[in-house]
């Protein structure tokens, strides 16, 4: 293994975050923080040959070493090198599923990332094709991280693994002025809203559902969106159409919000990296659960990211949750999850664009389609990801499946396809 | 302010907020190969906003028009002289 992975490192405000949100997934029974990319690799169906590829790759055994101590008192929580080999093993699922998705027994694995590699792999058997579902815990790596190891892989010299100085080094002064100011923004602004799901006696098996739009559907995408100007906004118009897809979906409650998160990368742009760590923070946007039309919900969209970037909520948002990791964790949780109520958590949307575009091979296996399956924001949440592969839009989003009907969800769905191509 | 004024001050944001250390930055480079982002856009916008109290609409603003250093200067540089 090279000398300059470290034997541990320390998780950032985001990591540490991600922890919380794992816990919080485990206490409602779930299967924990857990992000998966499915990978079609095209002309090779060979476990084996894929496994021995896999486990050149040092970078990869190394991160398959890592172990999470959360338990020393007054520390923050690493993670740690485990002493010995621990290769890479592919386990197989030949059901002959219509989709990898439908794959319950991927679904419903879990990873404990205190005695468990926090990467794993799995190649599932689906009509014509065999694709390869990478499973990682959300606390080691973000959904980028993921793209850009994966997309690195037969060259990981290229990449920037871990950050350059993790460490935000403010003195707690200006730490404690940042945190009002992001407390008077978030805790003092923001109600418990709208709860989309109800939050008892639901089951907690999550439901992922993926609408994939074929090249000409895209291309109407992109025309729609043209002819409303959105311009430079068209993440704000994918989150502007969701949300008028939404409103069908709650019965509209006209004198209640809700609130979204939308991630921000926070990498500094023209480098490869860093892969390691959470490396987002996020925007918060209000949304009126009442009847509006699509010129109305981006032009308020688009004040408030302005707004939001104007006083800087995102790096302030950043320096509270580097902060917050050295609280105890029964304060933690207690400014995290109280005071909203999850009104921050339950509804949750990310436009990744065409970040994947260059992912032709992965150590020389040649790529076919790629899809993320991300973890559900909060129990009972709604996640929803728009991502680009080569010219084809995708939208994946994942629920409770006892939540919310399958009915119901396919309404949204419907609802949702005619929004973006302009049928609705 | 002249075009070039206003090419090189944005350049110098870009490298000292948005770009990693070491990465070169030209008025005729793609932002958007370098990876900068609608959010990179906007926070370029502010800085103008900020230092040149010049507002340029985000609205008015597509891909071609922030595709390079050179063309964000050129739309500055229309809407100071309006």
């Amino acid at each position: 293994m090279p000398a300059n992975y470290p034997n541990r490192f320390e998780l950032n405000g985001s990591d540490y975050f991600q922890v919380f949100l794992d816990r919080h997934h485990r206490n409602h029974g779930g299967v924990g923080n857990i992000s998966r990319l499915a990978i079609q690799l095209e002309n090779n169906s060979d476990a084996a040959v894929i496994e021995s590829k896999l486990n050149t790759s040092e970078l990869l055994l190394y991160l398959a070493a890592l172990r999470l101590h959360t338990s020393s008192f007054f520390k923050l929580p690493v993670w740690r090198k485990k002493e010995g080999q621990f290769p890479i093993r592919i386990k197989e699922y030949s059901g002959r599923y219509d989709a990898v998705e439908d794959c319950a027994e991927i679904f419903s694995q879990t990873i404990d990332v205190r005695v468990e590699p926090p990467i794993c792999f799995d190649l599932v058997k689906v009509i014509n094709n065999h694709v390869l579902v990478v499973s990682w815990s959300h606390i080691l790596l973000d959904a980028r991280g993921m793209e850009l190891l994966m997309s690195s892989l037969d060259r990981t010299s290229d990449l920037m693994i871990f950050p350059d100085d993790p460490e935000l080094k403010l003195p707690w002064k200006i730490r404690l002025m940042e945190m009002r100011k992001v407390k008077n923004f978030l805790i003092d602004k923001i109600k418990p809203g709208l709860q989309l799901l109800h939050n008892t006696k639901f089951d907690n098996r999550i439901k992922y559902m993926v609408i994939e739009l074929s090249e000409f559907e895209t291309q109407q995408l992109d025309d729609r969106a043209d002819t409303m100007n959105v311009g430079l906004m068209k993440s704000s118009y994918y989150l502007g159409v969701t949300q008028i897809a939404f409103i069908n979906l709650v019965n509209q409650v006209p004198d209640r919000i809700s609130w979204v998160p939308v991630p921000q990368d926070q990498r500094k742009k023209g480098r490869r990296g860093p892969v390691i760590g959470n490396q987002v923070s996020f925007m918060f946007y209000e949304l009126a659960m009442r009847n509006q039309n699509l010129v109305q919900v981006m032009t308020d969209l688009k004040n408030q990211m302005v707004s939001q970037m104007r006083m800087n909520l995102a790096k302030r948002y950043n320096i509270m949750m580097d902060s917050m990791r050295r609280f105890p964790s029964w304060l933690y949780r207690l400014l995290v999850a109280s005071p909203t109520k999850g009104a921050l958590a339950s509804y949750f949307f990310s436009d990744t664009g065409d970040s994947l575009k260059g992912l032709k091979t992965i150590l020389g296996l040649e790529v076919g389609d790629v899809t993320h399956f991300p973890p559900n924001s909060c129990y009972p949440g709604l996640t929803i990801i728009f991502m680009r592969f080569r010219g084809r839009q995708k939208i994946i989003y994942s629920y409770p499946s006892g939540a919310i009907s399958q009915e119901r969800m396919e309404q949204f769905n419907d609802s949702l396809k005619r929004q973006l191509l302009g049928d609705g | 302010m002249e075009h070039q004024e206003v090419c090189t001050e944005l350049i110098k944001f870009i490298k000292s907020n948005l770009l990693a250390d070491g990465i070169a930055l030209d008025a005729k480079d793609s932002l958007t190969a370098l990876g900068l982002d609608s959010f990179s856009l906007i926070e370029i916008l502010l800085f103008v906003e900020r230092t040149m109290s010049t507002v340029v609409p985000i609205e008015e603003l597509d891909r071609e028009k922030t595709e390079t250093v050179y063309a964000i200067a050129t739309e500055v540089v229309h809407h100071m002289n309006k």
